[in-house]
């Protein structure tokens, strides 16, 4: 770990130049959202302009529950 | 037991597969009258500028999310689970997660389609807030499917 590169909006960066965030979002009703974000936190000095900028986020999205097509007479 | 009205079960599970013809619309050949193959279904993403719903007919390319990453117009393939039923509620969901590696976009919302059949629409699902939906940036967009059953699947007939 903290060797591995990763594919940013900046290029391939190691790992351990980034402040990597998971963010949980269980307020929507229909979905349940995993995000992680990746922070340039580096010293490269090419990347001064950067530091602490957002360079790569994962979503992921789980929908709870499906779409129901009711069958039921009178309804 | 008495008689009761209903919508027979094994009827619901039928529609999922397509086993019955009320009408008779134009649509492409499934190969075989007795024992025709699947179609195809695909799942495409919008931007927070869209406008798909109920009212949509048919997957269109606006305010579609632009092509990056692996993620090209027109969406991604899935399959969906084999339609089965459990009381009087038939079901089937997409028999995997539904995912784009190296992309960046916001969408808020996913359009299920028929792809073999002129792309006719199936279902559209919110992916959080309508309106700000999820960003993504240099990374991976996952859709995860609910549990396959009959009270969370993803499309059921109730």
């Amino acid at each position: 770990m903290g060797n591995d590169f990763v594919t940013t909006t900046l290029g391939e960066l190691p790992e351990h130049e980034l402040e990597i965030t998971l963010i949980e979002q269980k307020s929507d009703p229909s979905v349940w959202t995993v995000a992680r974000e990746c922070k340039y936190v580096g010293t490269n000095p090419e990347l001064s302009a950067h530091v602490g900028e957002i360079v790569r986020r994962d979503v992921w999205v789980t929908i709870k529950c499906g779409h129901s097509v009711t069958g039921q007479q009178g309804v | 037991m008495a008689n009761a009205f209903a919508i027979c079960t094994s009827f619901k599970v039928e529609l999922l597969n397509a086993v019955h013809q009320f009408g008779s619309p134009t649509i492409v050949s499934r190969t075989s009258l007795t024992a025709p193959t699947a179609d195809t279904f695909k799942c495409a993403l919008y931007t927070t500028a869209g406008s798909i719903g109920a009212g949509t007919t048919a997957y269109g390319a606006t305010n579609e999310v632009s092509n990056s990453g692996t993620y090209s117009a027109g969406g991604a393939t899935f399959t969906w689970v084999a339609p089965n039923s459990s009381g009087t509620t038939a079901f089937s969901t997409p028999s995997a997660s539904i995912s784009w590696t190296g992309v960046t976009f916001t969408t808020d919302c996913c359009l299920l389609y028929n792809s073999t059949q002129s792309n006719k629409a199936i279902a559209t699902y919110a992916l959080g807030t309508i309106g700000v939906g999820q960003s993504v940036s240099a990374g991976n967009f996952t859709l995860t499917m609910p549990t396959n059953d009959a009270s969370t699947g993803l499309l059921r007939i109730a």
